[in-house]
Order: C-alpha cells, then structure tokens, then sequence
C-alpha cells in the first residue's frame, strides 16, 4: 500500500503561506534502485537566499523491477538526516511507507537534505517519492522564525505568571 | 513497467536511475555522476 491521508502543513508554514510570504510546490520523482546500491544524494535550492522547507514525504508502492511484484523489506532504505532531523533508518516497510511521513526539514544551499540510498537484496526496485515543501527568501524564512519564537515568547510570560494582570505588568515592564 | 530507451541503458549498466519533472523552482541536486543517472522529462 503506498502513502495514505492527507498531507498536513504545519500551522506557522499555512500562515506564511497565506500571507504570500512562501511558495508551494512538490517534487515528484521515480527512482530505479539496483541490487547493491549505495549512494548518497544531496537535495536543496540553488540559490544562496532561498530556503526550502519539507513538510511531508509521499512514498508510492516499491515493486520488484523483474517481477512487478511488491516488495516489502527492511534490506532497502535510506538513512537520511537534515537541519532539525538527525539521521536515521528509514526501511521499506509498512509503517514508514503507508503514512503521509512527517518531515519538517529546512534545507539551504550549505546544508541541504541528505539521503543515503542502500539496496541489500538482489532486486533492481523501482518506486516513486514525492517531496512536499514551501519555498522562502532566506529573509523571509528568518522572520518566520522571530514571529515563531517571538509567540513561544509570549506564551513563556504566561507560563510564568499567574495572572493575565501580573503578565501585562510584565510586558509594560519590557517595553518601557 | 515499461521504460525507454534511455532507462533501459542506464539499467543495463548497473545504474541508479531517477525521472524528475522539470521544475520552476531551481532546485540543487547532487549525486555520483557514475553511479546515477538524472533524466529530467520536460
């Protein structure tokens, strides 16, 4: 069964897009993957002042090249990692497959995403992946990033304080 | 699954081969030029 459910964007990425501040789009590709594969790849804009940031992967069915045959197997994968995402094993099984993956992943020019393909069994596996991101100006991604720690902020006063009178005399503190 | 002729020789060879739609966005895409081939339909 490939990918399932919809593809879910995170609020603060619905917002700025909403407010014409980032771009969406999807990169949709089918990969041949042959016995014995090892290879690295590195994903990420071009362009010094662009930021792309993943919110979802979609994984269609992996099959057998020979045989048209599904393949379903923990001896192909990809260990992958990315800003905010530390490496790890991604196998071609159910329970990473037959999900919309959640995959909030900035990738700049100097620190793209990376995936490392390998295929332990005797197959050629073909499969499709799509890659679901916002596209922003690095200028816009970091004043993304103030309003959002700038709200975290704001809710860290009202964790502090007991009441709605002891927080505002908290922020009349700050801005004066 | 039938695949062109393109495909076909990539595969033959041993080759990992990846089909990407042509993009507005310019996205960066880095690979061992001997082990993949990149073949980007328009």
């Amino acid at each position: 069964m490939p990918s399932t459910g919809a593809v879910k964007i995170p609020a603060p990425l619905e917002l700025a897009w909403l407010a014409g501040e980032a771009e969406f789009l999807h990169d949709t590709a089918f990969y041949f993957l042959p016995p014995g594969l090892d290879v690295t790849l590195r994903w990420g804009p071009e362009e010094d002042n662009k930021v792309f940031v993943i919110f979802a992967l979609t994984f269609g069915e992996p099959r057998d090249y020979a045989t048209g045959e599904r393949v379903v197997t923990d001896e192909m994968g990809f260990w992958h990692r990315g800003m905010g995402m530390k490496l790890h094993w991604d196998p071609l099984v159910p329970s990473i497959l037959n999900i919309t993956y959640p995959h909030v992943t900035p990738a700049t020019k100097e620190n793209p995403f990376e995936i490392r393909l390998v295929n332990r069994t005797e197959m050629m596996i073909y499969m499709d992946v799509s890659v679901w991101y916002f596209e922003l100006t690095r200028e816009r991604y970091e004043a993304l990033q103030q309003f959002i720690r700038g709200y975290m902020n704001l809710f860290r006063l009202f964790g502090r304080y007991r009441t709605l009178e002891e927080t505002e005399k908290a922020l009349r503190r700050l801005i004066k | 699954m039938s695949v062109d002729k393109e495909v076909e020789e990539a595969l033959k060879q041993g080759k990992m081969v990846i089909i990407r739609g042509a993009c507005e966005s310019k996205v960066k895409l880095e690979y061992p030029k001997d082990k993949v081939v990149v073949i980007t339909r328009k």
